[in-house]
């Protein structure tokens, strides 16, 4: 699936999040978007699963908007994605099974019988067995977010966002996941998007990199451009410097509103 | 020109009419927010989208798990009004209508009221922290990103439980608050247990105790609707869930008082 954002802003109260996105998500591709936190990211990733509403501009699912769709078609649209939450978002009243069946028990009525060997299948392309009767609770982070890739790809999605994927993860754990974001893309053929702060995963796993700075898209383009970008504000972000536009600007509004 | 203590006044004026203004604001979105949540959720009833087995789990856990309290708390009462009542009856020389107060007093209001109050405190309480943690925890979100509307799955089930084990414990108050009654007058205030019990049954109409259990069917309502809203609208973290836990029985506990203010009112006039 093709996703196209078209000027899009969000506000939440007076806090204006997104001022004016442009970006265009390839079908088959796997785009990561870095940014500091509390950029909005994660609100792009929600914009562009449906979670939320833009207040200006528009989102185009293979040059269709969600507005345009009736209820049932927005319903199957919906399942046309797969979200892995930054804390996984397991459901602490279910089990493993029953977290990654939801929907194949919810909106396909299977029986447990049948959704058995489904789960089975769908942990084990997340490298986990013989953990369906365990409660998320139980689970470490690692584990509750490859159930939480599990659950998200159980319903065969087009496309699978991801959310800081490697968020609170050590370093090995941070790799598992990575190598699993790109056999995801390479067995499912599916179209992704991952928002994350994290340089060595975003190089790993991405087709193209874009960076929202400012509630915009300021650059974008492959791990490789990215990497020798001269653009002052992609630079520090990626090198990590405390040094910078990024750093530099805040101070400079700080220290004009002083001097008023 | 403006002096310096008047320019004081004018701020100190506009901060408080700023004040009331967003407070207003607040109420009657809170308002206007509880009653759009309970429509969604009456919505789903009417087109028979109801999760049994999820409602029968809610019956128990607010209903089942509800009944000690609610023995305690009418047992109690229904002790002490005994007691306050004939001191005050024996004045008159009327001790023997200490039955009929008794039974008259708890169907009517303090079954309903009482039962209502310690549910919201119980149950109110934990319907706003269980989804608020949902909700910060993004269990919400992961909701609604696998097609699923979070008030058919978590309030209408609530909604629904909370009804039904209301009117339930109700009953069950107004029968153990009658027996604190019976087990005062009769052990300590000498009044024989054949004549206690005939003048409960009479004093008692049909009216008397459909209009309590008319008031309990809205009070269980309202305290799970009110838990669910400021569960869903849970924000901050740990911080907010507290919040949202507090707002919850506050606000539950004032909408009970107030309708059943309404329902009597309602009750006396027609």
């Amino acid at each position: 699936m093709k996703i196209e954002i078209r000027d899009v802003y969000k506000s939440f109260g007076s806090k204006e999040v997104l001022k004016g996105v442009n970006l265009v998500i390839n079908e088959g591709e796997t785009l990561v978007v870095i940014g500091s936190s509390g950029g909005g990211k994660s609100v792009l990733l929600k914009l562009i699963t449906g979670l939320i509403e833009p207040d200006r501009g528009e989102i185009l699912f293979d040059g269709k908007r969600l507005s345009d769709m009736s209820m049932d078609e927005a319903e199957q649209h919906q399942m046309k994605f797969g979200m892995l939450f930054q804390s996984a978002a397991l459901f602490d009243s279910l089990n493993v099974m029953e977290n990654v069946g939801f929907v194949l028990q919810e909106h396909r009525g299977m029986k447990e019988s049948e959704l058995r060997p489904i789960v089975r299948e769908k942990l084990r392309m997340v490298g986990l067995e013989g953990i369906e009767n365990q409660m998320p609770a139980s689970l470490s982070g690692g584990m509750k977010k490859r159930v939480g890739l599990a659950r998200a790809i159980c319903y065969d999605p087009q496309v699978i966002v991801y959310d800081e994927p490697t968020t609170g993860l050590d370093p090995i754990n941070s790799d598992v996941i990575n190598d699993l974001i790109i056999s995801m893309q390479e067995k499912l053929k599916v179209t992704s998007v991952a928002v994350t702060h994290d340089m060595v995963s975003a190089y790993k796993v991405a087709d193209r990199i874009a960076m929202l700075y400012r509630g915009q898209i300021v650059g974008i383009g492959t791990p490789d451009e990215i990497q020798k970008t001269q653009n002052p504000v992609i630079r520090q972000f990626v090198t990590g410097s405390a040094h910078g536009p990024i750093t530099d600007e805040p101070k400079k509004v700080n220290q004009n509103k002083n001097e008023k | 020109m403006i002096k310096r203590f008047q320019l004081k006044q004018i701020i100190l004026l506009k901060f408080a009419v700023a004040r009331t203004g967003a407070g207003v604001i607040s109420f009657f979105t809170q308002i206007g927010g509880i009653i759009v949540l309970l429509n969604q959720a009456l919505g789903h009833i009417f087109r028979g989208e109801i999760r049994w087995k999820s409602t029968l789990d809610q019956m128990f856990k607010i209903g089942v798990m509800s009944l000690p309290l609610v023995f305690l708390t009418s047992l109690f009462t229904g002790m002490v009004l005994a007691l306050q009542s004939a001191y005050q009856l024996r004045l008159f020389a009327a001790q023997q209508f200490t039955a009929d107060l008794v039974a008259l007093s708890i169907a009517r209001e303090l079954g309903p009221v009482l039962t209502a109050m310690v549910v919201s405190g119980r149950v109110g309480a934990s319907i706003a922290a269980e989804l608020g943690t949902m909700k910060v925890t993004e269990q919400i979100d992961a909701l609604k990103s696998l097609a699923m509307d979070p008030v058919e799955y978590l309030a209408v089930p609530r909604f629904l439980a909370a009804i039904i084990m209301l009117f339930v414990l109700t009953i069950y108050a107004d029968v153990i608050g009658m027996l604190g009654g019976y087990l005062v007058s009769v052990l300590k205030l000498d009044i024989s247990s054949s004549d206690y019990i005939k003048r409960s049954i009479n004093s008692l109409m049909v009216k008397d105790v459909m209009t309590g259990l008319i008031k309990a069917f809205c009070f269980g309502g309202i305290i799970s609707i009110v838990g669910c809203f400021y569960g869903f609208n849970t924000k901050d973290g740990a911080e907010g869930v507290g919040r949202a836990t507090t707002y919850a029985v506050v606000v539950a506990l004032i909408a009970v008082i107030a309708s059943d203010v309404l329902f009597t009112a309602i009750f006396y006039f027609f």
